[in-house]
């Protein structure tokens, strides 16, 4: 019973057209318009290297210390300069009145002038040894001078421990630069975890959780067809010689089945065509979905068991709910997880698809599987209320009215 | 003697205020076509799914194959084989598939199961459209898919809830054939409909139910005995003297007669011979006359004398 009822429940799934769309077309067209939208974003947030000047006030007279102090200057704006994911500028040495012509003529964005040369190196003050000079008129980049202001004041606040390496310990000055310029982070966000996180991929761990929570539309679609009181199907299914249950989760086995392909498909569709990272740890990936559609099908085989209403009104009854839900984990707003997380928490422990959305971030954010797997128990002890709740209704077996 | 097929004995079922079934009794033997006459309302889909267990009732007894009927009655569900007044099929499965479908729920064996769906197949003449979805079938095949799918299991006790409903007369004709052969090839049947015309040309016997009540049963001869009314003589006549219609209802066995738009109508209460003697006295009387009817009752006439309205009030 139990496998003669999956085979023909998943035909009828694979035939059903509007179900197909809702499951496996619709996922993939709103994740296509996603990466669309994301990937113009993507590519005015991608950064390039600032051009600017550097120049040089010599003075008539230079200590070797002085010297040694413009070396490391130098060598920080080299190191910044130097090709690759951490570049942060495009430098030109030259004289202040080539450097005051290319600001003019737009081709660099600012000018920083090293003054090293006022006799005295302890207690100088840091504005006068790095100064930024950026054009004042309305149609300069503003991006890059917002940069170029956070890098004079980094700088001039971590001043006095660069000039101490390079007095002290020139050649350790390299290295120290480096770590300054990784903790202030101007260009590249630091992931926390084993991979790095695209900003975007909070929208597509959100759609992951739509596509999931949409096989609730067929889990109503069961529980109808299996009460005598809510279809035909379910009256001629009642007065069959077998029991019930096992056609029951042959019917839901199938869902599953389907369900999980069609999430599946979702997945290798964004990660092969629409070329979106998951991350490396797919396994946990699958595993999530699995657990999400699970999530999904018992909501539907809830509201579906509840009630006597019309079949349309449980879909849109399910549409509202399932809308809601991926609102409140940021499908259409990005950060509403965590406005919900800092308001109100114990919706994101019980909102489905919060707690996929989460359980994909922590896989790709957090190196430890702690916050993904509470995650996974939230969903299946959601799954487990539900199933329980419907079955309390499906298992009735004389109905006061049909 | 075995015991009845089905037996119900006071059966009450009540929603609220309404009582849809008043101590309800029935009593069907093996072998019958029994019908289950009444008009919309009368309790009739009611009684079926209280003796099938699907709907819970207030008080009463119901034995099938002399066993007390359960919801977890499965080796007399088994035996069971139900068509519904509302067609249930899947739209996504064709006909082959939805029959197998139905028929797996009662039979595992794959390969007596393929027979009888190639048995249901062919007796409900779907053949051709074997690979048909349902919606591509017209309302007649779609009824008759929705039988097969009742049957394929070859059940002893078949019930068929208004099988007929809004299907044209070639499918019905078929439906009806194909539920005496049913008979013949040893099940008992259960037909339910308002259309006394199906059920006295295939039922062996019948129950008039109204408002929840048996009011009459017995084959459709003993229920016609049951009323005043034997014969209803009808005569277009040219023009009549109130006399002359007078001395029509004094005749022996008539005991009503009207005039109405140059008709004669005269009900008779049994005798034989009424039409002769009625002719011979328009002769006498030199009354010209036209074309001549004579009717026996119907099961729309037992009903209506019973209860004082027609079947499909």
């Amino acid at each position: 019973m139990f496998f003669h009822s999956l085979k023909y429940k998943f035909l009828c799934l694979v035939r059903d057209k509007s179900l197909m769309f809702w499951c496996f077309a619709f996922p993939l067209l709103l994740g296509t318009m996603f990466s669309f939208a994301f990937g113009s974003i993507n590519e005015s947030d991608s950064f390039s290297a600032i051009p600017v000047a550097v120049v040089r006030e010599e003075a008539a007279q230079e200590t070797a210390e002085e010297t040694m102090l413009f070396d490391g200057i130098k060598m920080l704006f080299d190191s910044l300069s130097a090709e690759g994911e951490q570049q942060l500028f495009t430098v030109s040495y030259t004289s202040r009145d080539e450097a005051l012509d290319l600001l003019s003529r737009k081709e660099i964005c600012g000018i920083f002038t090293i003054r090293v040369a006022d006799g005295r190196i302890a207690g100088r003050a840091a504005d006068a040894l790095l100064t930024l000079t950026v054009s004042s008129e309305m149609n300069s980049d503003p991006v890059s001078q917002s940069i170029l202001n956070a890098f004079t004041q980094q700088f001039h606040m971590q001043y006095l421990t660069i000039l101490d390496i390079a007095v002290s310990h020139p050649e350790k000055l390299g290295a120290v630069v480096e770590k300054m310029t990784e903790q202030a982070d101007y260009i590249a966000e630091e992931a926390l975890g084993a991979d790095t996180l695209d900003s975007s991929l909070t929208y597509f761990f959100n759609l992951i959780a739509m596509t999931c929570l949409y096989a609730a539309i067929a889990g109503s679609t069961i529980a109808i067809d299996h009460q005598a009181n809510l279809s035909a199907l379910g009256a001629r299914r009642s007065i069959s010689s077998g029991h019930r249950l096992p056609a029951l989760l042959g019917d839901l086995t199938a869902l599953l089945l389907f369900e999980f392909i069609t999430v599946l498909t979702a997945l290798v569709y964004f990660i092969t065509v629409l070329g979106v990272d998951f991350g490396t740890r797919l396994d946990g990936v699958m595993l999530t979905s699995l657990c999400g559609c699970l999530t999904g099908i018992s909501l539907g085989f809830l509201v579906g068991c509840i009630g006597r209403f019309g079949s349309d009104t449980k879909f849109g009854i399910l549409m509202a709910v399932i809308m809601t839900s991926v609102f409140l984990s940021g499908l259409m707003v990005g950060n509403m997880r965590i406005l919900v997380e800092q308001f109100c928490p114990l919706l994101n422990r019980i909102n489905p698809a919060a707690l996929i959305s989460d359980a994909l971030y922590a896989l790709v954010v957090y190196p430890s599987g702690e916050r993904f797997f509470m995650n996974l128990a939230g969903l299946l002890a959601l799954s487990a209320v539900f199933f329980l709740a419907g079955f309390v209704f499906v298992r009735r077996k004389k109905y006061a009215a049909l | 003697m075995s015991a009845p097929v089905v037996k119900v004995e006071n059966l009450v079922k009540r929603y609220r205020e309404l009582i849809a079934l008043d101590h309800f009794n029935l009593s069907i033997e093996e072998g019958e076509i029994f019908g289950l006459l009444g008009p919309n309302g009368s309790g009739k889909t009611t009684a079926i799914n209280c003796i099938l267990s699907l709907l819970a009732f207030d008080k009463g007894t119901i034995e099938v194959f002399g066993k007390e009927m359960r919801p977890d009655s499965y080796d007399l569900k088994r035996r069971i084989g139900v068509v519904m007044q509302n067609v249930a099929v899947f739209d996504a499965l064709t006909v082959y598939e939805n029959i197998d479908y139905f028929c797996g729920l009662y039979i595992r064996d794959k390969s007596l199961r393929r027979q009888c769906v190639e048995d249901a197949i062919a007796f409900a003449g779907l053949s051709e459209f074997r690979k048909f979805y349902p919606k591509k079938l017209s309302g007649g095949l779609l009824r008759r898919l929705n039988i097969a799918c009742g049957i394929a299991h070859k059940p002893k006790l078949i019930i068929l809830d208004e099988p007929t409903v809004a299907v044209d007369p070639q499918s019905r004709n078929n439906i009806l054939e194909g539920i005496t052969r049913l008979n013949r090839e040893g099940a008992t049947v259960i037909y339910t409909s308002h259309y006394m015309e199906e059920v006295e040309q295939i039922c062996s016997r019948v129950t008039i139910m109204d408002k929840g009540k048996s009011l009459a049963t017995g084959t459709t001869e003993e229920l016609k005995r049951m009323i005043k009314k034997s014969e209803i003589i009808s005569i277009d006549v040219l023009d009549l003297l109130p006399e002359q219609l007078a001395a029509i209802r004094a005749l022996p066995h008539i005991y009503e007669t009207s005039f109405e738009n140059h008709c004669l109508t005269i009900l008779c209460d049994g005798g034989k011979h009424n039409l002769p003697r009625v002719l011979n006295y328009l002769q006498e009387e030199g009354v010209p006359f036209g074309r001549v009817y004579s009717e026996l009752p119907t099961l729309n006439d037992v009903f209506l004398e019973i209860t004082g309205k027609a079947l499909r009030d």
